[in-house]
């Protein structure tokens, strides 16, 4: 899936949702559809809307042979229901896709922003988005492409909650107007937007970083206040208490050394409050050798 | 080991003066203050807590007891209304199917359902009826004070848990390799630990990642 993105220039023209799929409440299966009805039922038992709903978007417009243009996938959550961060959650999933494009043409990742920490009884310790989402991916137009109409589509599932839970589905297709390349289009508010909002890497002097042995401690050095907030990635090393010490305003993330190596520890870190610094950095410490017990790492650690 | 200088593992990312570095507390939020204590729950080597529960017609079950008649023992935290319940009780027979593959065995399943009065899935008459609906063929244990699930650290339905015949701890976590709301795994990994435990070896995989939706505990 990590491909690189090829630099271009492309274009939308619309954008259709394939008929006879959708979200959970129309799916065609009969025990979702029973799952659906039943919370879909707002307490003062007028009709809900479905949890979820989803667009899509390409840009810039018109698509020339050998450019890229950046697809955007939008999830409407309804007020109080959360999707998934494709992050180590405790529960639920990040919604997934599985994308069909023209032979030749690739894809790159998609890009997340930062869910937030979602704490649930019992310990649970997701991480979630509510309110929009929208979710980017680069495609790289093939130079070889004709003029014309290309549908890039894709089959997307999630899981929504709110007090319960209910899985979505949903089938969406972009038209791209493949041709001459027209003038170099500003980028909507909607997809500058959701640039802004990606992890960015982690700039010099925000924060000190330090693998003191099994600990990682986080702390700010740009001599504001807020809170630090980890959320770690799916390869991130196992740690001992994300729950607990994933959060606040330093931090000492114990990691659970395995396999002879501590770490990595990978992930966002999200910076709160004030000050410029304040936004979500991606944090990659990699792994180390791990040879003995916290003590004798305490002992002989902490100097630069 | 010769490498005193990988024991020196401190590593810096970001050097910066640390001057005016405000740690206070009031900016801490929501977060409590690092603990000592690891995330609760059990893993595998822990003695299982033992519990006592009802089941929907106030039969009690104790842990313990079927421990004591050499059995082993798998819990499945459950919630009538979870897709992933639905998944395995309805649109796939998978823990039915599980327990009638090995049930001849000397085993007892446990369902338990510990969500709070209130919250999706919970009460007597809606177990009652899902019990019904999916013909579980085992019993369906109340923990509406989510005592045992906290205990065990069951956060997903389902979230699985075997107990071994010594009365530790010997598989937490997914029914099977596939965290599809609707899509059976190809892999059922209570089975393998079952038939691992059953011809008395070790469990292949005794730790994996559970999924599903969050348990509904009280707040």
């Amino acid at each position: 899936m990590l491909l690189p993105a090829v630099l271009a220039l492309a274009a939308l023209t619309a954008c259709a949702r394939a008929p006879g799929d959708g979200s959970a409440a129309r799916s065609d299966e009969a025990a979702r559809s029973d799952e659906a009805a039943t919370i879909d039922q707002d307490r003062d038992g007028l009709p809900a809307l479905p949890p979820v709903t989803m667009s899509a978007a390409a840009e810039p417009g018109p698509a020339a042979p050998g450019a890229t243009l950046t697809l955007l996938w939008t999830f409407r959550p309804a007020p109080g229901w959360h999707l998934y961060g494709n992050v180590r959650n405790d529960s639920g999933f990040a919604p997934r896709q599985r994308l069909q494009l023209p032979p030749g043409w690739t894809a790159g990742p998609l890009l997340w922003p930062p869910p937030a920490r979602h704490l649930s009884a019992g310990d649970i310790l997701d991480h979630v988005y509510e309110g929009e989402l929208v979710l980017l991916q680069d495609v790289a137009v093939p130079v070889a492409t004709s003029p014309g109409r290309v549908a890039l589509s894709a089959r997307w599932e999630w899981l929504a909650c709110r007090d319960s839970c209910v899985p979505g589905r949903d089938s969406l297709s972009v038209t791209v107007d493949v041709g001459s390349a027209a003038a170099a289009a500003a980028p909507s508010a909607r997809l500058a937007g959701a640039r802004a909002k990606l992890p960015r890497p982690l700039p010099a002097g925000l924060v000190k970083v330090e693998l003191d042995g099994a600990t990682a401690r986080i702390r700010r050095t740009d001599g504001q206040a807020g809170n630090l907030v980890f959320v770690p990635a799916l390869d991130c090393g196992e740690l001992a208490d994300a729950l607990r010490e994933g959060a606040g305003a330093e931090l000492s993330l114990r990691l659970l050394p395995a396999d002879g190596r501590v770490g990595p520890l990978r992930g966002l870190l999200l910076v709160e409050g004030a000050g410029p610094g304040a936004g979500a950095y991606v944090l990659d410490v990699p792994a180390v050798p791990w040879t003995g017990s916290t003590t004798e790492m305490t002992t002989n650690g902490g100097r630069p | 080991m010769t490498t005193a200088g990988r024991v020196l593992s401190v590593l810096v990312l970001t050097l910066a003066p640390v001057l005016a570095f405000a740690a206070s507390p009031a900016a801490t939020g929501a977060a409590p203050a690092p603990a000592a204590t690891a995330t609760t729950g059990v893993k595998p080597g822990d003695v299982a807590p033992d519990f006592t529960l009802k089941d929907l017609d106030g039969v009690e079950h104790t842990l313990s007891r079927y421990l004591a008649e050499g059995k082993i023992v798998v819990l499945e935290w459950f919630n009538p209304d979870c897709p992933f319940i639905v998944k395995h009780h309805k649109l796939h027979q998978t823990m039915n199917d599980t327990y009638a593959t090995l049930n001849h065995k000397g085993m007892v399943w446990l369902a338990i359902n510990s969500g709070a009065p209130g919250k999706q899935g919970a009460g007597l008459e809606r177990n009652k009826k899902a019990q019904a609906e999916y013909a579980m063929p085992f019993p369906l244990l109340l923990d509406e004070a989510g005592t045992v699930g906290r205990d065990y650290g069951a956060k997903t339905t389902p979230h699985m848990f075997i107990v071994g015949k010594d009365g530790k701890v010997a598989y937490t976590g997914a029914i099977d390799n596939d965290n599809s709301p609707t899509v059976p795994g190809k892999r059922n990994y209570v089975i393998s630990a079952l038939r691992a435990l059953m011809d008395g070896r070790e469990v292949p995989e005794p730790v994996t990642k559970p999924y599903g939706c969050s348990v509904k505990y009280a707040n």
